[in-house]
């Protein structure tokens, strides 16, 4: 950076003048004195190493910064200001980094020599009487005092001063640490990768976590307690149970995660269910009212009965309308009914759990009716609970009406995919008879071609019958396709199809080979 | 010392604005990239338009100039497609550590004001805009109106 190297030109300025000026000095040899100012403005002296490392130039100033008595530049209060023979003036630390960059005056682009450059004292004394911030100031340090006496005070008061070494020095990676278990000393970045492997440290058993309670220096593990070691024999064992377990943990997160999804469920059923119980109670009330009028005027018995047959098929219906609305209820209907593919264990656990529950409560209704029809064989329907139980009734009835009929449409199939299977078995036979004729009659065709072209070619020796087909099939393009069958069939389609006789049709033969090749 | 310089400057510009020019750092955590937009000068073919520019300093700045470039296109003698902008200022043999970038921006606005036909980057512009006043003015309207209204 370029903020740095000015800084150690300013050191080396900073010693360099301190050397010469030494015996002037009354006071401190650290401090300069104030008519020295013509080497160093600020003194930062090399005694004060963590100082060295302040840009001078970052200084912050009490007052905001004046144009006129600003590095233009830097854009901050001169430091250390020098003039060039053009008669502009810069810091000198700002300057040089110019002239390092392009040999020219920063404002007019005149050339500079850098020997050339002298310093403005006045300016320079102007500048070092501006208030200044301690650069402690971020960690609590409110002093402010003249830019000359900074140096002062961050040698001799400032609380703040060790600050950041002391910081710096607990996780310095170049100090030397003593190990504490071995007694060696290296620097740290080399002692953190050292206490890994330390034979002196005290180091619990590798099987600690199953419960072995052996501690002692790393050397002693190896070669003492690990052949003692209780835990090392059944470690295979330990490791074994141990994936279990969080093979297990993870399961049981999961079926946690599931339950938290299916509790909402769960309960809009629940609120569900309590809707249709108010509206059946409402209902009762009515058929009440209704049945307490038609009382008085016929004889209680059929009424009742018939209001009670209105009231199922109310209920029936209200069922049949319930999964349209509601299609977690459908998905339980259909688990009953079919059991659903793809399904999750717990969902159906679930649901499992759900339809029992229902169907405990619908024995209850059961038995109630029965108990209800016994005392009396006729019904009032005046309570609401036992609507309702009558309805979960009916419920299981026509779930188990359903049932019965999947198990029939299931055997149905059963029954249909058995006599497709026959069939279609008596089917084959018969096409592998027809293309047995075909092909008997095709090795026929062939073989009274063969003779005809041999009687044709040569007249005179008459060739053996079923001589290879290969032989004249590149003068006879209309056969091609017969050549796949072989001159094996032969012998065996030529005894049955004499009895199937029929006019050579080559097309009809090309037409079967072809099938042939692809059957 | 860039970012020092910078941060004076800014604290400067933010104290004294100039007119018609906005510019910052484009992010907080970033200082050397600012991003600004300019107002067209009204006595200009350009009045109405908003410009974006985009500045990048380097470390090394002041002692190496910052690279300029307008973002949005322009219809200009001294300025390219690409954004990119001739002005004597800005050039790396003529740049002074003492320029700030006040000064830049304001050498920018004097250039959208009156065009350096002189030293052009785009030679048929300023062709059209020494022979032809009248079509360069309507072109740079023509501009101003499709890529710099808001």
């Amino acid at each position: 950076m370029a903020a740095t190297g000015s800084v150690y030109r300013n050191n080396s300025n900073i010693d360099s003048s301190n050397n010469g000026s030494s015996n002037n000095n009354s006071g401190s040899s650290n401090t300069t004195n104030y008519n020295e100012t013509k080497d160093l403005p600020i003194s930062f002296s090399a005694t004060l190493t963590e100082e060295a490392l302040y840009d001078p130039r970052g200084l912050q100033y009490v007052e905001p910064t004046q144009t006129s008595l600003q590095c233009s530049v830097c854009c901050e209060y001169f430091t250390e200001p020098v003039s060039a023979p053009c008669g502009h003036t810069f810091c000198r630390a700002c300057i040089l980094q110019a002239l390092e960059v392009r040999n020219g005056c920063p404002l007019c682009r005149t050339k500079i020599d850098p020997a050339m450059l002298y310093e403005v004292i006045a300016l320079s004394r102007i500048c070092d009487e501006l208030l200044v911030y301690c650069p402690h100031k971020e960690l609590g340090c409110n002093h402010t005092c003249q830019r000359i006496q900074i140096g002062q005070h961050l040698k001799d008061d400032c609380v703040y001063i060790g600050t950041l070494c002391r910081e710096h020095h607990k996780t310095c990676p170049a100090e030397s640490v003593t190990c504490p278990h071995c007694e060696t000393t290296r620097a740290r970045l080399r002692h953190l990768e050292h206490i890994k492997t330390c034979p002196q440290q005290i180091i619990p058993c590798t099987l600690s976590e199953f419960g072995c309670p052996w501690k002692g220096p790393r050397f002693d593990l190896e070669a003492i307690h690990i052949p003692q070691c209780p835990y090392e024999a059944i470690r295979g064992f330990l490791e074994l149970s141990k994936s279990k377990m969080e093979a297990l943990e993870q399961e049981n997160q999961h079926l946690r995660g599931i339950f938290h999804d299916l509790r909402p469920q769960v309960q809009q059923l629940r609120d569900q269910v309590g809707q249709i119980q108010e509206s059946l109670q409402l209902i009762a009330e009515q058929e009440q009212e209704q049945a307490a009028g038609s009382n008085i005027n016929n004889s209680g018995g059929g009424i009742s009965f018939g209001t009670l047959g209105g009231f199922m098929d109310m209920n029936y219906h209200q069922y049949q309308h319930r999964p349209q609305f509601s299609p977690r209820i459908d998905r339980r209907e259909s688990y009953d009914l079919v059991s659903v593919n793809g399904v999750d264990n717990e969902m159906e656990m679930e649901r499992q759990r759900a339809s029992t529950m229902n169907r405990n409560n619908s024995i209850g209704a059961e038995s109630m009716m029965s108990s209800g029809a016994g005392a009396g064989g006729v019904m009032t329907p005046g309570n609401a609970a036992e609507a309702h139980e009558l309805l979960i009734s009916e419920n299981e009835r026509i779930r188990s009406e359903i049932e019965t009929l999947t198990a029939g449409l299931a055997s149905l199939e059963l029954k249909q995919n058995m006599a497709i299977m026959t069939e279609s078995m008596r089917i084959q036979e018969e096409v592998q008879s027809l293309r047995a004729v075909c092909h008997g009659l095709r090795m026929q065709m062939h073989y009274l071609l063969l003779e005809q072209q041999n009687l044709r070619h040569h007249p005179g020796p008459p060739p053996p019958p079923g001589s290879p087909a290969g032989a004249v099939g590149g003068n006879q393009p209309g056969l091609k396709g017969s050549v796949n069958g072989g001159p094996s069939g032969d012998s065996t389609a030529n005894g049955r199809s004499l009895s199937v006789s029929g006019p050579p049709r080559p097309r009809l033969s090309d037409g079967l080979g072809r099938q042939d090749t692809k059957l | 010392m860039a970012l020092r310089r910078l941060q004076a400057e800014l604290t400067d510009l933010n104290r004294n604005p100039l007119e018609n020019v906005s510019v910052g750092p484009s992010d907080d955590s970033n200082i050397l990239h600012w991003k600004g937009h300019i107002l067209g000068p009204s006595n200009s073919p350009y009045k109405g338009g908003i410009f974006k520019i985009d500045i990048q300093f380097n470390t090394d700045y002041p002692f190496k100039p910052p690279k300029v470039k307008f973002t949005t296109k322009i219809y200009h003698p001294n300025i390219d497609e690409e954004g990119a902008i001739c002005v004597a200022l800005l050039k790396n043999d003529q740049w002074k550590p003492a320029t700030r970038v006040n000064q830049v921006l304001r050498a920018l606005v004097t250039l959208l004001e009156q065009p350096n036909p002189e030293d052009p980057l785009m030679t048929d512009i300023a062709e059209i805009y020494v022979t032809d006043q009248a079509k360069f003015q309507k072109t740079a309207k023509d501009y101003t109106k499709r890529y710099a209204s808001s």
